[in-house]
């Protein structure tokens, strides 16, 4: 009886460390991918943030670089521009994220899924 | 209690100190810090304390925190990520999550809502993104102000562009907590001035403060909404900025 039940509980154990290897193994072979998924206010507070800090950042290498060579106003108004593109960039940026996360038509009404 | 909306945001000194000409006073807000940084250690080590094969409530909370983070973590940097920045993501996570919700009580500060804490610990990841960015890259961490498939007289714009998203980042990280945080407690604040002064005007005041009331309430779960998920937001951003720290070369 007794030697029965360890030959059971090695082929038990056996069983889990092959399991284990087999989970590991997995998990090497999974790519990461980005995966966002924030509630709608969070990603719009997300959204407005990231496009306003970048038109600041701008605004502010503009003034230090009219602050340095003394351009007063140019280098501000040439950040300030690189500054909304910038913002822009992070939007697009942020929105590729978020669509990368979110299936395409996961949104839908169940009707016209798209599958 | 006063009525101002923004008594809440005062630091009162409790033990005052001097270092230096530099004013480092014990108050209300280390106070808060420090149980900001107590009760998830409190927390882990509880949940922890047995591990037991079964896990009891307390584990299993503590279990799902640890995969939360662990998932997100390794769903934006993958294995290498997880291996070097969980200590930094757990407790950037667990720090603002706890503290977020402690300064959901009545009468409690919210460290959250002063804007050179959140800014500390974007500055934090910030800078983490850049050494950690040095030292995996070397100098193909420069490869992120230069995105290949662009023709090379774009570079004269591209580059000063993703020179300012990149520098935009420690900005927007922590102004988005920091204002959340800090708007949300104010309207509370504000919907529940309106209660007691309504209901101080008579009868009719007591029946109008109802709407003010059924607000406050409404708002307030809102804001322990908020609270966790800035926690999330600010977890998750902070993977997505670590992970080009460690993938500078493919961007």
């Amino acid at each position: 009886m007794d030697e029965h039940q360890e030959v059971q509980n090695e082929a038990a154990l056996k069983e889990l460390s092959h399991k284990v290897a087999r989970a590991q193994e997995s998990r090497k072979e999974a790519e990461p991918q980005v995966q966002a998924n924030s509630k709608g206010m969070a990603l719009g507070m997300r959204m407005a943030s990231e496009f306003v800090s970048a038109i600041l950042v701008g605004g502010l290498f503009g003034f230090g670089f009219d602050y340095w060579l003394k351009s007063t106003p140019f280098g501000m108004l040439a950040g300030l521009g690189l500054g909304f593109a910038a913002g822009v960039m992070n939007l697009i940026r942020a929105s590729k994220e978020y669509s990368a996360s979110v299936p395409v038509g996961s949104d839908l009404p169940p009707e016209n899924k798209v599958e | 209690m006063s009525n101002d909306p923004m008594h809440q945001f005062h630091i009162e000194p409790i033990i005052p100190m001097e270092l230096g000409g530099f004013d480092i006073s014990f108050s209300n807000a280390s106070i808060f810090l420090l149980l900001g940084a107590a009760l998830p250690a409190a927390f882990l080590l509880a949940s922890s304390a047995k591990a037991a094969l079964v896990p009891s409530r307390l584990q299993l909370i503590g279990e799902s925190a640890y995969n939360f983070v662990h998932g997100t973590l390794y769903g934006s940097t993958g294995q290498l990520g997880v291996k070097m920045f969980l200590p930094l993501v757990m407790t950037l996570f667990l720090f603002i999550a706890s503290v977020n919700a402690v300064g959901l009580f009545a009468y409690d500060f919210t460290p959250t809502s002063q804007i050179i804490i959140t800014a500390s610990m974007a500055l934090i990841v910030f800078f983490t993104v850049i050494i950690v960015g040095f030292a995996k890259n070397g100098l193909k961490f420069f490869k992120i102000f230069f995105p290949s498939g662009v023709p090379w007289p774009l570079y004269f714009l591209v580059t000063p562009i993703e020179i300012i998203s990149f520098f935009s980042r420690p900005l927007s990280h922590s102004v988005r907590l920091w204002a959340n945080i800090l708007a949300g407690h104010i309207l509370v604040k504000v919907f529940a001035g309106f209660v007691v002064m309504l209901s101080g005007a008579g009868l009719v005041g007591i029946i109008g403060a109802v709407l003010p009331f059924v607000m406050t309430i409404a708002l307030y779960a809102l804001e322990t909404l908020v609270a966790f998920l800035q926690a999330f937001v600010f977890m998750l951003l902070t993977c997505i900025y670590l992970n080009d720290a460690l993938h500078a070369g493919d961007h």
